[in-house]
């Protein structure tokens, strides 16, 4: 994509109309656009990390393409938006791997980390969507059977790394490229490096999506509250400590942005997800063309249909999730318009008429809200 | 537009991958009961030929087993058996089916008996020619004017000893003349690979209660096998006089592969097969692949993708009394072109190629010590298909004198009939590349008594499946008032199966 347009200073004439024409957008500008001063975040709005330095390039050759990754807070259209993409037939669209939340094999099988402690409270079903997708790969089909037989794949590669089988994943279904998306790696930095120590010429997706919609969204959607709390996304300030979505939308941006500017432009792309859902005639073929990737109208049209994916319905009764469950439950592409509301209107969920926290707000404008 | 408009591989649901291979729902019984005489119980033999699938059967195997001299320990004899086995018919059948003549619904539509073995004159008394027949292949020798079926036969201790049949048409079949060395001793052979323009075979058991001992691996090729011709292609045994038989062989590749039967576990050898005879054989796997006499046997092998798979066995189900060898589920190997082999399926051992961990995470018998053999494999569509023999439903006749205490609790907790009802019946597996592999069926279909998968066969309608059933026509059973006596068994006799995803309930 050649887009270049900065990702601050230009949205706040447009913050209460959905842009019909906003386009994907690569950072050109100085890497220190997004601040996000140490001493300036204070409570919920944690300093940012230190950018690491990119990871070294691997020896061999590699047997496969290099993936496609989405980075989104979650009820950020990543579901939708990672199928859609996954459905271009130089393309494979998976389900949330998850993998890069380990370092062994083994610490996926179990969900506990080297330290004993349990990963996450969903760490049972955060395996669904490797599973469904070694069943898929292997077996041609998703059946109680199939997921038992992946079961004992990953049993098999308890000693590998999560990088190594990922990689064996991106061998297996080469030509095509993966296309994946994990909200939980925004949990920690050092899975976003991993991520990229294995895959140096990855391409990122950064996708956002308004944070006023996105926080009723996850209020709304099942086990939404849930993510909440494993995600610490709880306004302390008050007397009485309040489930604070913006917090956790804020985090991932921050998470994301950070990583980013550890790469060259040309490795990722951000997209308002709302701008790109709501001109897809525009914006896929660009998508395309940033990936390198044929944007010949039969591709872009099988990219309209996210709901043929194998992995878009629930899978079987040992597996069923490895995605956002609304989504896999009703996965066709709606192309309703999507409104976008003023930055500073009363949040919904809020009883005390606050609207997001200037900080959130910044960081929205300059995300192109 | 950049680029050009590439397209992975796409599966048979115009999805990218692979098509899904053949599920449980997508098999249908072509044919039960024996094509309707319960006496045929196993489906020895099958073949592709002339737009038919040709089925070749032995009779009342159980009856037969009751009467040799294979060591055994059943307290309680399966199935009602004559005094005297001959006293029922026992002579070999061949038949044929022809898939646009199948009604569904309608049972063993679309066969017909094509062939039966004569009687023979055995010093006074009248013997079928043939019990059975346990091989069968396609090949156009150097004077068949066009593709023939051979049929390799099981023939009576007391008959002319195994022959080779020949057939242009599916329905005549003559025999053809034998390797110097097959004498009357030479009851049956299971063998007949065609390869590079010869036709292959190894004599595979003798009288005297060896079905599966020849005594010597010994390999024949001609050809043309219509006009004999026959020639030793093979120092007898390999050169190790524990190599008691050659009793699997494939083509894979630009290599003929032999595998044998030998107490210190199995060992595989290969040729090209060129220049003048006896050929040039390697030894590619020695001593079961290092798992020992537990891998007794090759009983199985298939080329799939480019490699050879073996399934092993240990002879008489799964359980060698004489030998002291069993019971023990077997093992999968898969052998690469430069000799390399990969254990699939089976124990984790180190051994002086380096330590071997079973790829597929199945142990021995994929985790079903009642799997005796890996008896059958075939490539279908893109998919390996693994059939083994399950001698569970064996439990209910085995003497339990000597059955280790927690096996017996563990029966008495849970119900022998419950047991055999749960994991009685053969299993057929399937795997596209080899390494990871699901269940098709563990149960036989739903048939208990339907133990082993003794033929798999390809063919442009689907994949045949041969099920093994002995179990006919009058089974023994344990009465509600507590005898043991015998009924007629309404799922007794051989069944096929055919396996298609154009099937309506697919």
């Amino acid at each position: 994509m050649t887009d270049t347009t900065p990702p601050s200073g230009r949205k706040t004439k447009t913050k209460a109309k959905p842009k019909a024409k906003a386009k994907p957008r690569t950072k050109t500008g100085p890497k220190t656009e997004i601040k996000v001063e140490a001493d300036q975040a204070p409570g919920p709005f944690p300093a940012p990390e230190p950018a690491l330095r990119p990871a070294p390039v691997p020896d061999r050759a590699p047997l496969h393409a290099d993936p496609v990754f989405i980075l989104a807070a979650p009820r950020s259209f990543s579901s939708l938006v990672a199928a859609m993409i996954g459905q271009h037939p130089e393309l494979y669209g998976m389900p949330e791997l998850n993998l890069f939340q380990c370092d062994l094999i083994e610490e996926f099988n179990t969900g506990l980390t080297p330290a004993g402690t349990k990963k996450s409270p969903f760490w049972a079903s955060m395996r669904h969507g490797l599973l469904r997708a070694v069943a898929q790969i292997h077996a041609g089909e998703q059946t109680p059977e199939a997921i038992r037989m992946a079961e004992r794949w990953l049993k098999n590669r308890e000693l590998m790394t999560s990088g190594e089988v990922f990689t064996e994943l991106a061998e297996a279904v080469a030509p095509r490229r993966i296309v994946e998306k994990s909200p939980g790696v925004l949990r920690q930095r050092a899975y976003l490096d991993r991520m990229l120590e294995t895959f140096p010429g990855a391409k990122f997706i950064h996708l956002v999506r308004h944070p006023i919609p996105q926080g009723q969204s996850v209020f709304k959607t099942k086990g939404g509250i849930g993510v909440l709390m494993a995600l610490n996304s709880i306004d302390l300030r008050g007397e009485v400590a309040a489930l604070e979505p913006q917090i956790a939308w804020y985090n991932a941006q921050v998470q994301i942005l950070r990583f980013l500017d550890t790469l060259p432009d040309e490795q990722f792309v951000t997209l308002r997800g709302e701008a790109f859902l709501g001109d897809l005639e525009t914006h896929l073929p660009e998508l395309c063309r940033w990936l390198g990737i044929s944007d010949a109208p039969e591709a872009i049209d099988e990219m309209r249909h996210p709901e043929r994916s194998p992995y878009s319905c629930m899978g079987p009764a040992n597996a069923p999730l490895g995605n956002d469950v609304n989504f896999l439950n009703s996965p066709e592409l709606r192309e309703d318009p999507i409104p976008i509301p003023p930055l500073d209107r009363p949040l919904p969920w809020r009883k005390d008429g606050e609207a997001l926290h200037p900080r959130v707000q910044d960081l929205a404008r300059a995300l192109g809200y | 537009m950049t680029g050009q408009f590439r397209v992975g591989a796409a599966g048979q649901d115009g999805r990218w991958g692979p098509g899904r291979g053949l599920g449980p729902r997508d098999f249908t019984r072509i044919a039960r009961n024996g094509f309707g005489d319960a006496l045929n119980s196993y489906p020895h033999s099958m073949g592709w030929f002339r737009d038919r699938l040709i089925v070749g059967t032995t009779r009342s195997n159980l009856c037969l087993f009751k009467v040799s001299k294979i060591a055994k320990k059943l307290d309680r004899w399966p199935v009602k058996c004559p005094e005297r086995v001959y006293d029922q018919d026992m002579r070999a059948q061949i038949w044929s089916f022809d898939p646009a003549a199948a009604r569904p619904g309608v049972e063993n539509a679309g066969w017909s008996l094509v062939s039966q073995a004569p009687w023979i004159d055995a010093e006074g008394e009248q013997l079928p020619r043939e019990l059975g027949y346990r091989g069968m292949c396609v090949f156009k020798g150097a004077s068949d004017a066009h593709d023939h079926l051979y049929v390799a036969t099981y023939t009576p201790a007391r008959g002319q000893g195994t022959r080779i049949l020949r057939s242009a048409d599916g329905a005549q079949f003559d025999e053809i003349p034998m390797p110097a060395g097959f004498d009357r001793s030479i009851i049956t052979l299971r063998l007949l690979v065609p390869f590079k323009g010869r036709l292959f075979t190894s004599p595979t058991g003798t009288a005297g209660g060896n079905p599966n001992i020849a005594g010597n691996a010994i390999v024949y090729a001609s050809s043309d096998p219509a006009g004999g011709n026959w020639e030793l292609v093979n120092t007898p045994g390999f050169g190790d006089r524990e190599n008691l038989g050659v009793f699997e062989m494939a083509a894979c590749g630009d290599y003929l592969y032999a595998g044998t039967g030998n107490g210190r576990g199995y060992q595989i050898w290969r040729t090209r097969a060129e220049g003048r005879a006896p050929y040039d054989w390697e030894r590619v796997i020695v001593n079961g692949a290092w798992r020992g006499a537990l891998n007794q046997g090759v009983a199985s092998f298939a080329a799939h993708d480019g490699l050879l798979y073996a399934g092993s066995g240990i002879q008489h189900g799964g359980i060698d009394r004489v030998n002291r060898i069993g019971p023990a589920g077997p093992e999968l190997i898969r052998i690469y072109e430069d000799g390399q082999w990969d254990l699939v399926v089976g124990y984790q051992r180190d051994t002086p190629e380096g330590m071997k961990i079973p790829l597929s995470g199945f142990a021995p018998g994929f985790d079903n010590p009642f799997n005796g053999y890996f008896w059958q494999m075939e490539s279908h569509d893109g998919w390996l298909y693994l059939g083994t023999f399950d001698w569970s439903v064996m439990l209910r006749y085995s003497e339990r004198t000597n059955w280790p205490q927690p096996f017996t609790a563990m029966l008495d907790r849970y119900g022998m009939e419950n047991f055999i009802a749960m994991r009685g019946g053969a299993e057929l597996y399937r795997s596209r590349d080899g390494e990871n592999w699901l269940p098709v069926t563990t149960q036989g279909f739903g048939n208990p008594y339907n133990y082993g998968i003794r033929t798999l066969q390809s063919t442009p309608h689907g994949l045949a499946a041969g099920f093994v059933n002995p179990f006919g026509p009058f089974v023994g059973v344990d009465l509600e008032d507590g005898r043991f006596d015998y009924v007629p068994n309404p799922d007794g006799g051989l069944e096929i199966w055919l396996g298609s995803q154009r099937n309506p309930a697919s």
